[in-house]
């Protein structure tokens, strides 16, 4: 069957307004007796409350209200798995991160003064700024339980016995950089009590249902009577999956008499509050046959998830799960921590603890394959798993599996077969190029002990267009478009007719979240579930006004027919007409759809929620150059090979791609948000270092189809793999150029430099050794 | 202070402008292209009493040859510098300068006499200014002064410029003819970066081969303020500036400076790229002296 | 406080203000025109993108009170979703738009470039026009297909305008 929809170049729906100008986020609504909320952090990364005193914040003009924990109707805390993180902080403050009152006023200059205003003694306690030291028994403890907020561990094999057996055994430790999402809308947004006495809560999210629960159990009050809307967002790649200002925007609601109140964060305090990329230390021992056979694989990462969990804990259980690459090792001993310390909080963010791993693996497939003289993509050829092979956690992998076609894809693009070509064009004498691949992936949907499901809702509107709701928010990937498009390849008609709302809990289900990849394949099937309620409505109603058999009513083209006998048309009807029958019947015109999404039914033990049901798989090919006398790398080309299942959207498919590939260019390169004693050294985009068009390469995105039979239309997810191998091809590009390996991230022209030249000091040294 | 308690006065004439200068008894600054100024003002570093907005006193806004020398108004914005077919021709190191300060929206805001006045020691066109031997006129309802621009800083932020002055003229050399200059720069990426290291190099060339006849070298972001590499230029007359050469008077160049190790670099990284920057710039200009 | 009179998109507006807010919290706080954004308020990212007197510049450092007589175009300037502009069809149909709140940022500063060149851009002078804007969406790749594709299709306007206005000469 053609498809009119599914597959195609579909430009945004809401492309006009989001060009224009005219597309409203939280942060761009106006009200006009609003008032300013601003939020006060402690000066300490560690240090206990000893008193607090508000009164004088509270007496200077403008002010409306000064709020602390006292003033918690309900739970002092949140946290999306482990609610630690205390709204306001009571008796201790364990990161400068941390929010201790909340001022609504007049003004933000005079809600700003307010702050200062606030009283607060504090006692200074040493705060815990390494994570391998905060596991040991002499860091102080953070919380009630210890330092260690969770443990994982995967065994399969015998891993020493494996070592013992291996011809090639290679040992290394990686650093990874403290990313931060750098959306460009900062948090905020507005809260605001209604006359009725409920409240709305205007703030960008990842999952207004969630976010309503967790503002419900601040205030002690029934989730029924708050609404969230959380979507437009202006970006979040994870960094506003958990809560960010709702709470603080219901609270200041609360003490403001109706008044809209409205916090948006300056950039500064979105560098300080935000939740950022968990740093990982990972070691990571791999052996191998003399022919490239993996025999075994050791890992032990420790993750920094700061002072508080929020989704720490699933992100080092899912980088265990994704820690031995897409390939089958029989032997494997993995082992992860998430550690508390005072530095700043960590959670969600694109690729969730997968980036950092597969830097080990890929980094060690490349010197692998070097050292035993193999061709890299053959090495993984050699070792990838495919559908229905035992993968290295032991489980039967039963979804799709792309990564060999993504490898074959990548052997036979222009910037692999001719390398050695481009790379000998340098564009100046003392710059050097690399040619590099990586493949990696990852696991789409929540993994197991995690409600996973998926909700839509279309409705017939009047004029004969739908209305589809799916809660999950449009966070910029173009999801809508997406849904428009499933619906209307369903509906047979055209996806202008369909109007797509998201993220309100007023007028949308819950359908989950929009993180982990689940997006396309989670809205998409749910549509795609509903579509057919729609369907059967709109004949069964034409069956009645004809009266006739629902069997001879069929939905083509924008219309609904009735076909006589010999099945031959006879005559049809609009869906406008369908609506107004409807309507003048009382009868109802929605129809919604609901399906879980697959899981594996056994749990690994203590991996804490590993395997998935579903992967998606993408290889990078990179060249970069090296400036070998300043360090300085540029990265000039990327071959992007995903295997997203079918590609419902070619162009928002590149649109993920490409913004992957450069999001982890920044990771790779350029980015890390440098945090020194508790204290952030990095305050804005002055010194975080974000890719820029001119250090964006030319990109190419050539995806490989491995069908999904359970998702819709065979579409699996994209959205975070995009930004993973790229990180270990860069750098392994880098070593293809200049032969230095970077295993500390980012790889700054400072690091190369150093780099580059330890090995030259180190040659000199030998030179001189040889001569004596 | 508030920022709304700030006042602002825009002057309509560089007189009137100075009058204020020399009568206002509170504190006064400038505000010009406002790309450090209002940035510092947010920042709660400067909060004077009052804003002397001169944007508008588009008299302070040119670029024209003079006996003296080229004289660039204090308000020339650095896309002025980059597009004057003027500084293209006879000083074309500022011009390169410029091109790397900033990108376009701070281009067309930030003005040379702002650069100067902020006098941060990784200001992009201040190396220009040095081996294009600048004087800073400085204005004031007393008269004028010139100063040489070597002497015209004293320390990161700080200038010999007086609370009643104003810079009103910047003087530079033209080059000469087969004077060829060059500006280098690493930052942390290729566009929006503030300089680790730079260098202005600025070389007159003796006949067609690889010989120099004398040339200028200043570093920017590895001392206090910007400082000409003396040693450097010595050597650039000693031996031809073959690819030898090069090597060999860019490796005294991390004797010359005196940097310091901060959140975007170490001192021991800044020492080695001023190094590594000369010698770029070198072979980079011998290869345009090559291709010409 | 002060009345600072300026134009805004052709109009002239009298707003009463302390001199010292920026002009894009005036743009957005007592005008309404919310299209310019505030992402870092320093000036590295280019999201609040305007043009003064037809020279882009970041808003967010400018004060208002040195605006006075000015005159402003913002993203609303531009084109509106009823009347698009060239670059705005163009971003859409590249897909150079995805969480959009840099994109209104992107399109002040690649109308300001395409308005300043002369024939059709190098990728180079693409990047050069746009290296003030951050995106941490697209990658940049259909940004700089989409500017060029409206400089193609402005100078390919031009072409055919001088064209028809030849054949028009002819007929009279």
């Amino acid at each position: 069957m053609t498809s009119k929809w599914i597959g195609k170049r579909v430009p945004r729906l809401d492309g006009p307004e989001r060009v224009t100008g005219e597309l409203k986020y939280m942060t761009d609504y106006h009200y006009n007796n609003m008032v300013w909320g601003r939020v006060l952090r402690p000066p300490y990364p560690y240090a206990k409350i000893k008193s607090m005193d508000t009164t004088r914040a509270k007496n200077l003009p403008g002010v409306i209200a000064v709020l602390t924990h006292e003033d918690i109707p309900g739970f002092n805390g949140f946290g999306i798995v482990v609610p630690d993180q205390p709204v306001l902080c009571e008796d201790v403050v364990r990161t400068t991160a941390d929010a201790v009152a909340l001022v609504a006023a007049e003004t933000e200059e005079i809600a700003e003064e307010a702050l200062a205003l606030i009283d607060v003694d504090y006692e200074r306690l040493d705060a815990v700024t390494d994570a391998e030291f905060a596991i040991t028994e002499q860091a102080p403890k953070l919380h009630a339980d210890g330092n260690i907020h969770s443990h994982v561990v995967i065994k399969n094999g015998e891993v020493e016995k494996a070592f013992q057996e291996a011809d090639i055994i290679l040992e290394n430790t990686f650093h990874s950089p403290r990313q931060m999402h750098a959306f460009i809308e900062t948090e905020g947004g507005w809260g605001i009590l209604e006359k009725d006495g409920t409240l709305t809560i205007q703030c960008p999210g990842q999952y207004a249902y969630r976010d309503r629960l967790q503002i419900a159990r601040a205030l002690a009050w029934n989730p029924a009577r708050i609404r969230v809307i959380s979507s437009p967002v202006g970006g979040a790649f994870g960094g506003k999956d958990e809560i960010t200002v709702q709470i603080y925007l219901a609270l200041l609601a609360l003490h403001t008499g109706g008044r809209p109140v409205k916090i948006h964060y300056k950039r500064e305090e979105s560098v300080i509050a935000g939740m950022k990329r968990h740093p990982f230390k990972v070691k990571m021992k791999t052996a191998a046959k003399k022919d490239g056979t993996l025999l075994a694989n050791q890992v032990l990462a420790i993750a920094d998830t700061g002072a508080y969990a929020s989704l720490g804990g699933a992100v080092i259980s899912l980088a265990i799960e994704h820690s031995c690459g897409p390939y089958k090792i029989p032997n494997v001993d993995l082992e992860g921590y998430c550690v508390y310390t005072n530095n700043g909080i960590a959670g969600a963010f694109r690729g969730f603890g997968v980036n950092q791993v597969c830097m080990g693996i890929e980094t060690h497939m490349d010197m692998i394959a070097a050292e035993l003289g193999i061709d890299p993509i053959e090495i993984r050829k050699k070792n990838v798993y495919h559908q229905g092979d035992v993968s290295s956690l032991g489980h039967v992998v039963k979804g799709s599996v792309g990564t060999w076609k993504t490898l074959e894809a990548a052997e036979k693009c222009d910037l692999w077969i001719n390398r050695e070509k481009y790379k000998a064009e340098i564009s100046e004498p003392w710059k050097k190029r690399g040619v590099s691949i990586a493949t990696s992936f990852h696991g789409v949907g929540m993994g197991i002990g995690l409600p996973d499901y998926g909700a839509a809702s279309i409705q017939l509107l009047p004029g004969g267009r739908f209305e589809v709701g799916v809660g999950c928010e449009e966070i910029g990937g173009g999801n809508g478009t997406v849904y428009a498009q499933v619906a209307a390849e369903i509906l047979q008609c055209d996806v202008t007719d369909i109007v797509v709302v998201q993220g309100d809990t007023s007028r949308t289900l819950d359908g989950g979240t929009v993180t982990a990849s689940r997006s396309t394949y989670t809205g998409g099937r749910a549509v795609a579930t509903a579509a057919p309620n729609m369907l059967n409505l709109l004949t069964k109603a034409a069956g009645e006004i004809f009266g006739v058999s629902e069997e001879q009513v069929r939905v083509a083209d924008k219309k609904v027919v009735v076909y006589d006998a010999d099945g031959k048309a006879d005559s049809s009807l609009s869906f406008a007409e369908i609506y107004d029958y409807l309507y003048e019947n009382r009868r109802d015109t929605r129809v919604e759809g609901h399906f879980m999404l697959p899981k594996e039914k056994k749990e690994i033990k203590g991996s804490g929620g590993a395997p998935h049901r579903l992967y998606g798989y993408l290889t990078h090919v990179v060249m970069v150059e090296v400036d070998t006398l300043t360090g300085e790398t540029e990265v000039l080309r990327v071959v992007s090979i995903p295997d997203a299942g079918k590609v419902i959207n070619p162009q928002g498919l590149e649109g993920q791609a490409e913004g992957g590939a450069v999001m982890g260019i920044g990771y790779a390169l350029y980015e890390d948000t440098i945090i020194e004693n508790g204290y952030h050294k990095t305050t804005n985009f002055s010194n975080y270092i974000l890719p820029t068009v001119k250090d964006s390469p030319q990109i190419e995105t050539f995806p490989v189809e491995e069908l999904e039979e359970t998702g819709p239309f065979g579409a699996k997810g994209i959205g975070e793999v995009v930004m993973i191998p790229i990180i270990a091809a860069t750098i392994s590009a880098i070593h293809d150029a200049v032969g230095v390996r970077i295993k500390h991230l980012p790889a700054t022209p400072e690091r190369v430099y150093a780099a580059l030249k330890a090995r030259k000091d180190q040659t000199n040294q030998s030179n001189e050794e040889n001569v004596m | 202070m508030m920022v709304s308690e700030i006042d602002m006065i825009s002057p309509e004439t560089m007189e009137e402008c100075l009058q204020i200068l020399n009568e206002y008894e509170q504190e006064v600054r400038l505000l010009a292209g406002g790309t450090d100024a209002v940035v510092r003002m947010k920042e709660g570093h400067w909060r004077p009493k009052l804003w002397l907005n001169i944007k508008g006193l588009r008299d302070l806004r040119f670029i024209c040859e003079e006996k003296d020398g080229i004289h660039i108004g204090p308000l020339t914005t650095h896309t002025d510098m980059v597009q004057s077919s003027l500084l293209q021709e006879k000083a074309d190191v500022l011009v390169h300068a410029a091109k790397e300060v900033g990108a376009t929206q701070i281009r067309n805001m930030g003005t040379i006499g702002g650069n100067l006045g902020t006098a941060s020691p990784a200001g992009d066109t201040i190396p220009a200014l040095f081996v294009l031997d600048a004087v800073i006129e400085l204005s004031s309802v007393n008269g004028i002064r010139r100063i040489p621009i070597e002497e015209f800083f004293v320390g990161p932020g700080k200038t010999v410029q007086h609370k009643s002055e104003m810079i009103t003229n910047i003087i530079i050399r033209p080059q000469e003819e087969n004077e060829i200059g060059i500006f280098e720069k690493l930052g942390p990426r290729k566009a929006q970066a503030i300089s680790i290291v730079n260098v202005a190099i600025s070389l007159k060339m003796s006949g067609d081969g690889w010989q120099c006849a004398g040339g200028k070298i200043a570093f920017g972001s590895v001392a206090p303020t910007v400082i000409r590499a003396r040693k450097c230029e010595v050597l650039l007359t000693l031996q031809e500036l073959n690819e030898e050469g090069i090597s060999n008077i860019a490796s005294l160049a991390w004797k010359e400076v005196a940097p310091i190790s901060d959140v975007r670099a170490s001192a021991a990284y800044r020492r080695d790229m001023s190094t590594a920057l000369l010698e770029r710039g070198l072979l980079r200009l011998m290869k345009r002296w090559e291709d010409r | 406080m002060a009345t600072i009179r300026f134009k805004v998109n052709g109009k002239e507006k009298v707003v009463d203000t302390h001199t010292t807010k920026t002009l894009l919290d005036v743009l957005r706080d007592d005008l309404y025109l919310t299209g310019s954004k505030e992402c870092c308020g320093k000036g590295e990212c280019g999201s609040c993108s305007v043009m003064i007197n037809d020279e882009v510049v970041c808003s967010c450092l400018v004060l208002v009170g040195q605006v006075e007589g000015e005159d402003i175009k913002t993203v609303e300037g531009v084109g509106t979703s009823t009347n698009m502009d060239i670059i705005q069809e163009a971003f859409i149909k590249e897909g150079a738009t995805q969480c959009g709140y840099c994109t209104p940022g992107f399109i002040v500063a690649a109308r300001s470039f395409l308005n300043k060149i002369e024939k059709v851009p190098t990728l180079e002078e693409i990047e050069e026009g746009i290296a003030g804007n951050i995106c941490r969406c697209t990658g940049y790749t259909k940004i700089v297909k989409a500017i060029q594709t409206a400089a193609e299709e402005r100078f390919s306007r031009i072409g055919a305008a001088v064209t028809q206005g030849n054949l028009q000469g002819k007929g009279d």
